[in-house]
């Protein structure tokens, strides 16, 4: 969390300074995209390969890219197809091949992450899924059995996630107890999962959103902003709603909707326990894959 | 049924379409449509049969509205000029008593946030909050000419604690405007106005650059069956094998470098896909002026 590490010893930050840079001091990204599925060496999936996935992921990933060129920001990185392994999102606590803190390439290594895949969500048992790069590794990243973040006592650091994949949201599956539950401990940074309920359209038109999502999002409204760019009602017969919807982890509504305005990528609040989480979302959003959002 | 024509691929037509989009700096070369199987493609164009006007209209922002001072004064209401916090790239932090914001110019990007105490709640009909919202945007000088879907919407919030899920509350007005010309929408384009309980502007999220003078591509040559053609030679080229594809018409926004973008008329190819997400193609009319 951000705040807390704003206030480490002048005596402290000096002695560091002749020291190798640990990832819980500096500000960095990862952007997951992954456009192939169902060929060798990739992972099977209900669809094929998504070109714009890699788009969206370079258009979040271009104002950190910036912010790093004025020196407010430290790292980002892009780990796209082959390079985006499930084995990134396993945590040690649940899997024995989990690399969630590997250097520069663990989902829990870094503070911020976005990834753009396929998704799927169970009820009961209560998680979300998402489709990885690369066969040789695990191909479905699961909110339950796999992921637990933030938990810096194992070298966790990751305090937002936005996800660009469907049903990794699901009301129902949050009303089980599928995310915070299952992707924090109660002294976990982990705070923000901006994802979707139900299935999410996908083409050209996304990394627009994505951009002004992740431009507009440094400072302020981390979750709100989520809900402004990504919600696309349907104009058409044949079309169906896109439901984003923003989960925040901490210890009070109070905290969780502060976070959720106010918050930002260099603006990481801290929000305490995580002992509950608000889930915030469009009512009456009407999606393929997931019920009409109470 | 006359309006939908079924379409079917040869394996020859696969082959000419095989190369895939590029993706940046991945570490797969793109596969051999072919190899994914050819079954086809159901194609429903009846939205097309509404060609679109090709005249914009003389009334609409200005890229000498998109200033500073019109952001912070007519959209977001704020009295006392700006203080600039801080310079990211094309985009300038701003803040005022009332208000923290986001501006680039004159991309017409505008992400806003106000930090005035609420009031107490009010209860506001969708009418009234799609009258104020549209009201504003006036005020900043966006014509109604430029308008198409107004859309008001509840934003809610609900929490568990310890896993108890609580009862849902109402967190804020969002009214979702989109631009469109022509009954045509522009990809990308929206403003978003949210208003708090108390009724009044409390964000605003804004994507809305002003458009050039000229150099719009707003007509296409080819006929409906050519543009079906186009659109299944662009399913296959993105490895898509089937399924029911809907056409309608869409603006895509080319920026220029006036910071004014032109537009360009194409179609969106909206494939459903059963138990994945749905996939919406440009497909290249080969738009003239």
């Amino acid at each position: 969390m951000k705040r807390l590490r704003r206030l480490a010893p002048v005596g402290l930050a000096a002695l560091s300074a002749l020291l190798p840079t640990p990832a819980l001091a500096i500000d960095e990204t990862i952007v997951y995209g992954i456009n192939y599925f169902n060929g060798a060496g990739q992972c099977a999936s209900g669809a094929s390969h998504a070109p714009w996935h890699t788009d969206s992921a370079t258009a979040f990933k271009l104002p950190f890219d910036t912010y790093i060129l004025g020196g407010d920001w430290d790292e980002s990185y892009s780990r796209n197809n082959s390079a985006a392994h499930g084995s990134y999102f396993e945590d040690a606590s649940k899997s024995s091949t989990a690399e969630d803190t590997l250097s520069n390439y663990g989902a829990d290594n870094v503070d911020v992450i976005y990834i753009h895949t396929h998704g799927g969500h169970s009820t009961s048992p209560a998680f979300s899924s998402l489709s990885m790069g690369n066969s040789s590794y695990d191909c479905s990243a699961d909110t339950d059995d796999d992921m637990l973040f933030g938990n810096e006592e194992a070298g966790g650091d990751l305090d937002i996630a936005v996800i660009k994949a469907c049903q990794s949201g699901d009301y129902d599956t949050w009303l089980n107890g599928g995310y915070r539950q299952n992707f924090t401990n109660t002294t976990s940074t982990f705070t923000v999962w901006n994802a979707f309920h139900g299935d999410s359209s996908c083409g050209s038109g996304v990394d627009n959103y994505v951009s002004d999502y992740a431009w507009g999002s440094f400072e302020n409204g981390v979750g709100e902003n989520w809900i402004d760019e990504a919600y696309n009602p349907a104009f058409w017969w044949w079309e169906t709603d896109d439901c984003p919807i923003s989960l925040v982890m901490g210890s009070s509504a109070t905290v969780r909707t502060h976070m959720y305005e106010w918050g930002g990528f260099r603006d990481r609040e801290d929000t305490g326990s995580k002992t509950g989480s608000t889930y915030f979302r469009i009512s009456g959003c009407a999606p393929t894959s997931g019920r009409v959002l109470p | 049924m006359t309006l939908i024509s079924r379409l079917f691929l040869s394996a020859l037509l696969l082959t000419g379409c095989a190369k895939l989009a590029d993706s940046a700096d991945d570490e797969d070369p793109p596969r051999a449509v072919a190899q994914l199987g050819v079954t086809g493609f159901t194609v429903d164009s009846s939205a097309l049969a509404t060609i679109p006007g090709t005249t914009l209209p003389a009334q609409r922002l200005r890229l000498d509205q998109l200033t500073l001072a019109n952001m912070s004064q007519s959209l977001l209401g704020a009295t006392e000029s700006p203080s600039l916090v801080s310079v990211r790239g094309p985009q300038r932090n701003y803040r005022t008593l009332a208000w923290e914001f986001s501006i680039q110019l004159p991309g017409g990007f505008v992400s806003a946030l106000s930090s005035a105490p609420p009031g107490a709640p009010v209860d506001l009909t969708a009418a009234e909050l799609q009258t104020r919202t549209l009201a504003r945007l006036s005020q900043f000088g966006l014509p109604t000419t430029e308008v198409g879907r107004a859309l008001p919407r509840q934003a809610v919030t609900q929490s568990e604690e310890g896993g108890a899920a609580g009862p849902t509350y109402l967190h804020s007005y969002k009214t979702f405007v989109f631009r469109a010309f022509n009954g045509v929408e522009v990809e990308g384009h929206r403003a978003v106005l949210s208003h708090g309980r108390d009724g009044k502007l409390r964000k605003v999220t804004m994507r809305w650059p002003a458009l050039a003078e000229g150099g719009h591509l707003l007509r296409t040559p080819l006929t409906r069956a050519q543009i079906e053609q186009r659109a299944v030679a662009a399913l296959s080229a993105a490895g898509e094998t089937g399924g029911a594809v809907h056409l309608s018409w869409r603006y895509v926004a080319v920026p220029t470098s006036t910071g004014e973008v032109t537009l360009k008329l194409t179609v969106a190819a909206h494939l459903a896909q059963q138990g994945s997400e749905a996939r919406i193609i440009d497909v290249d009319v080969a738009p003239i002026s």
